[in-house]
């Protein structure tokens, strides 16, 4: 056992690339493979997982004029869903890609930095104010 | 954009005239404006409180309120500008306009940028088809 308490397997070191094809290969470089992702800490997997997301809704929705329909597609609703540890990753989307990310951001904060802004730059400006301590790096 | 829009092809029936921009949709574009998008959700403008902003009898009363006047015929007359609004099987709406010589003009979405383009059919496959054309006479256009 490892200090982290994971097992090690024998045959993480043992190179694949000179042993004759076979099926079970496939199942040794698959379980490897499992076995490094669940190695990553938790927010590394939980990042990855919104950027998928994040990949998700811009792929299926970009082109939508409604903010409604947009904004209750699953993969944003799911982006939610992660709570108060995407903060700073929605922030940091918000900085350098704009886009409509004020009601997940007021759905997973209760906040609302900008209760009068008159256009969507205003209210980018007020969410990146109001977590200019809190964007990802 | 290939995949949203398959019978658009750059440099033959469309050309980017924009980079994304989120700042306006598409409704506000229609209407000459890239400051602010035009709807009731927050960050918006809708200054008319008893007009929905997400029907066509809506965004036909928007229009008809900035001096256009709905007519049949979405093809290209000297002299007026038009405004087409698609509908798709969603129920998502789209509005365009037309430019002194024929092009329209489109902003693709909320997120995406400004596009012009030869006819309607090409925005089919995602804006679905035209359900309202209106028009506005523009004198300016003539000198």
């Amino acid at each position: 056992m490892t200090s982290s308490g994971s097992r090690e397997c024998d045959m993480d070191f043992v190179g694949l690339d000179h042993v004759r094809p076979g099926p079970w290969i496939a199942a040794i470089r698959e379980s490897r493979a499992r076995r490094q992702q669940c190695a990553q800490p938790p927010t590394q997997r939980k990042y990855e997982r919104f950027k998928v997301l994040v990949d998700q809704w811009r792929h299926d929705t970009w082109y939508k004029s409604s903010i409604s329909r947009r904004i209750s597609h699953i993969a944003y609703l799911k982006i939610i869903g992660l709570g108060e540890e995407a903060v700073p990753w929605i922030l940091k989307e918000l900085r350098d890609e704009p886009d409509y990310w004020f009601a997940a951001l007021e759905a997973i904060t209760e906040v609302d930095p900008a209760p009068g802004a008159k256009n969507l730059g205003e209210l980018r400006d007020a969410w990146l104010e109001w977590g200019k301590d809190r964007i990802a790096r | 954009m290939a995949e949203c829009f398959p019978a658009l092809e750059e440099g033959v029936s469309f050309e980017f005239t924009s980079r994304v921009d989120f700042n306006y949709n598409c409704l506000s574009w229609a209407l000459g404006c890239d400051t602010v998008p035009f709807w009731k959700d927050k960050g918006g403008l809708w200054i008319w409180p008893d007009i929905a902003d997400d029907t066509v009898e809506g965004w036909i009363q928007v229009c008809e309120l900035h001096g256009f006047c709905q007519v049949q015929d979405p093809n290209f007359v000297v002299g007026f500008e038009k405004i087409a609004i698609l509908k798709n099987n969603d129920g998502e709406l789209h509005a365009c306009r037309s430019d002194r010589n024929g092009k329209w003009k489109s902003k693709l979405g909320v997120w995406g940028p400004d596009i012009d383009h030869d006819g309607l059919a090409g925005l089919e496959q995602s804006y679905g088809s035209v359900v309202k054309v209106l028009q506005k006479h523009r004198p300016d256009w003539l000198r």
